[in-house]
């Protein structure tokens, strides 16, 4: 028969953990061991492309796929119950409210089947419906509503019986580019507010800076780096990681160490690089990567001279793109794929034009360095 | 569009009405007819076969009959919608096969599941008895039901199902207060047409049906076989308006559904 959960309203927010959890269909690992550590009160963002087995892993949290193998633990109690005993609120892509209910019942719906009193429900529905800014619209049907609006309601009744973790699966995706900037930034705002722990799905990087306290990077059913935003982007773990985040520049080689300093060889050209936080036992295989806002570029002419702390590369300008705050260029050279580089407008910084020679370069130190990893995706058979 | 080909479609439309129509339109002046046999014009104005209606064969048989159908709505609606719940919900071996049997009874012919049951339902001793009646028409009813309410639940958003869940509903209050609304149109419809087809049904009812338990189609055809009298004209007037009226409440409670955006 149907749970009797715990009433409304408890304490301090709850710490979720991902132990080696595995989910197989048929021969396909969609989730491939994870783990994850989430803090009581913590917004992490489940970020990778599609199919790299974030939206399965938020569906194993929820309870509506069973795991192959591993363990969920919130509070450090294993969970096995089935969804309905959770206590974990999920917001999905498609608002999935229920058309034949109004905004309102909708939102007193997990209280309902909870068997809250009746005075605690309109309250607690009305303080729900007040903090998304809807308290006006309660008697609507979601039809009535626009998508906005329907998120907002999904949103107030996955908070309203106060879960001790709530899940979000792509919940904006479905929203235009304005209205999902404004609504990023209030369930940031709630979340904060309310101190609990959320779980968010996305596909799209921009929104996982805005909101996330930490991100992890998901990769065929891998979590390639778990890390803060600022540390995803300024110091990627892999060339995945480097690639999926932000735009940049990526030159891949074998690293060499000779009088003790490092370099990356990519058979055309030298560059120079940072020390290695663990250097080359022989020729380690790898890339360097730069973000494109850290490429310097400039005419070639006798004044343009890089120092010696820089890596320089002689270049044509391809294209030029003005962004509004910034301009684009493309680069094409000798070596490899084109660079991109971006300047903020309004620097006083010299224009190029298509066809211009150019000289881009870069500080040794903002060049970062990724191995690459011993062979990932395929696995040995599994045991269970 | 051309004024041309609009006016063609709007006579082809009157000719259409008027030959759906048109059975009606002699049938009602026959059973108000003083003549004692089908004949149009009626010769004059009588209300003689209503008043016959009221005898026994009559009323024992829409009795009967209405017993029947209600009671196979009832219990078709109950077995085909459990039914289409595991079966489009469900994940088994042989789903195929099952979904086949449940709707073998509209591809096989009537008159074969009338000696069939006749056959069995002697042996059973609810030959002749309203139970055979509501037995053979609910197996044939089923069909009716499951499809319908199969093709509510294919298009309902599983995501709903899951959210209830994700809410704390367990299995039971999920389908009571999130499934079973949404499905509910089907469920109804299925109900519907199961009644009517009980209502109608008149070969297995004709194998089923004793001197003593008889339906109204029953009774019709015997009275068409052996006198033809204006009393036929009546009772089909009188069904006729009940299905007009049956059909009006449908589209009445289907708008009165409208607000909440289905």
């Amino acid at each position: 028969m149907d749970a009797k959960p715990k009433e409304v309203g408890s304490g301090s927010p709850s710490h979720l953990t991902l132990r080696d959890l595995t989910k197989h269909f048929g021969s396909v690992q969609a989730v491939d061991k994870i783990n994850i550590e989430v803090k009581g009160g913590e917004f992490v963002t489940l970020l990778g492309p599609s199919g790299s087995g974030k939206t399965t892993t938020l569906q194993m949290i929820a309870g509506f796929v069973e795991p192959t193998a591993g363990e969920i633990l919130i509070d450090e109690q294993r969970i096995t119950a089935p969804a309905y005993k959770r206590d974990i609120g999920m917001v999905f892509q498609n608002y999935a409210l229920f058309p034949h209910m109004t905004a309102a019942e909708n939102v007193a719906f997990p209280l309902k089947v909870r068997r809250t009193k009746k005075d605690r429900i309109r309250q607690l529905v009305t303080e729900a419906l007040e903090m998304v800014g809807l308290a006006d619209r309660g008697n609507s049907y979601p039809k009535q509503l626009s998508g906005g609006q329907q998120q907002r309601i999904a949103l107030a009744r996955a908070l309203v019986f106060r879960p001790r973790i709530v899940l979000l699966d792509e919940p904006l995706g479905a929203l235009d580019k304005k209205l999902r900037e404004e609504l990023q930034l209030e369930l940031k705002r709630i979340q904060e507010q309310l101190q609990v722990t959320m779980i968010y799905v996305t596909h799209d990087q921009e929104e996982a800076l805005v909101m996330s306290d930490r991100i992890a990077v998901f990769n065929q059913g891998k979590i390639e780096q778990l890390a803060e935003a600022e540390e995803l982007y300024e110091r990627p773990n892999s060339l995945f990681v480097a690639d999926f985040i932000g735009e940049s520049n990526i030159f891949r080689g074998s690293f060499t160490q000779s009088n003790g300093r490092f370099s990356l060889s990519t058979g055309k050209r030298t560059l120079s690089v940072s020390e290695l936080a663990e250097p080359p036992d022989e020729e380690a295989q790898g890339a360097l990567v730069v973000r494109p806002e850290r490429l310097k570029v400039m005419n070639a002419g006798a004044d343009a001279k890089p120092r010696p702390d820089q890596n320089a590369i002689q270049a044509t300008v391809k294209e030029v793109i003005y962004l509004g705050s910034e301009r684009k260029y493309i680069l094409a050279h000798c070596d490899g794929e084109n660079l991109v580089a971006r300047h903020q407008v309004g620097t006083g910084e010299v224009e190029l034009r298509p066809g211009d020679e150019v000289i881009a370069c870069w500080q040794i130190e903002h060049g970062v360095v990724v191995f690459d990893q011993p062979s990932r995706g395929k696995q040995p058979e599994q045991k269970e | 569009m051309s004024s041309i080909s609009t006016r063609l479609l709007t006579a082809f439309s009157i000719l259409l009405v008027i030959f759906l129509i048109a059975p009606m339109l002699v049938l009602v002046p026959m059973s108000f007819s003083s003549s004692s046999t089908l004949e149009f014009p009626p010769p004059g104005f009588s209300l003689q076969w209503y008043e016959k209606l009221t005898t026994q064969v009559w009323t024992s048989s829409a009795i009967t009959s209405l017993q029947v159908a209600s009671l196979t709505a009832l219990f078709a609606t109950l077995l085909g919608t459990l039914a289409a719940f595991g079966l489009v919900r469900g994940r088994f071996p042989g789903r195929n096969l099952v979904y086949a049997l449940i709707l073998s009874p509209t591809i096989v012919p009537l008159v074969i599941i009338g000696i069939a049951m006749l056959a069995v339902f002697v042996n059973l001793r609810i030959a002749g008895t309203v139970p055979g009646l509501v037995v053979a028409h609910t197996v044939l009813a089923l069909p009716f039901v499951v499809i319908n309410v199969g093709a509510s639940l294919r298009t309902m958003d599983r995501n709903l199902e899951l959210a209830s869940m994700n809410l704390g509903a367990g299995p039971l209050k999920t389908f009571r207060y999130v499934t079973l609304p949404q499905i509910l149109p089907g469920v109804l419809a299925g109900a519907l047409f199961a009644f009517i087809f009980s209502w109608d049904e008149i070969v297995v009812a004709i194998f089923l049906t004793s001197p003593f338990v008889q339906t109204l189609p029953v009774v019709m055809w015997g009275q068409v076989r052996t006198q033809v009298e204006p009393t036929l004209a009546a009772l089909a007037t009188l069904l006729a308006l009940l299905s007009i009226v049956v059909f009006l409440l449908a589209a009445v409670v289907q708008r009165r559904r409208r607000p909440d955006g289905r």
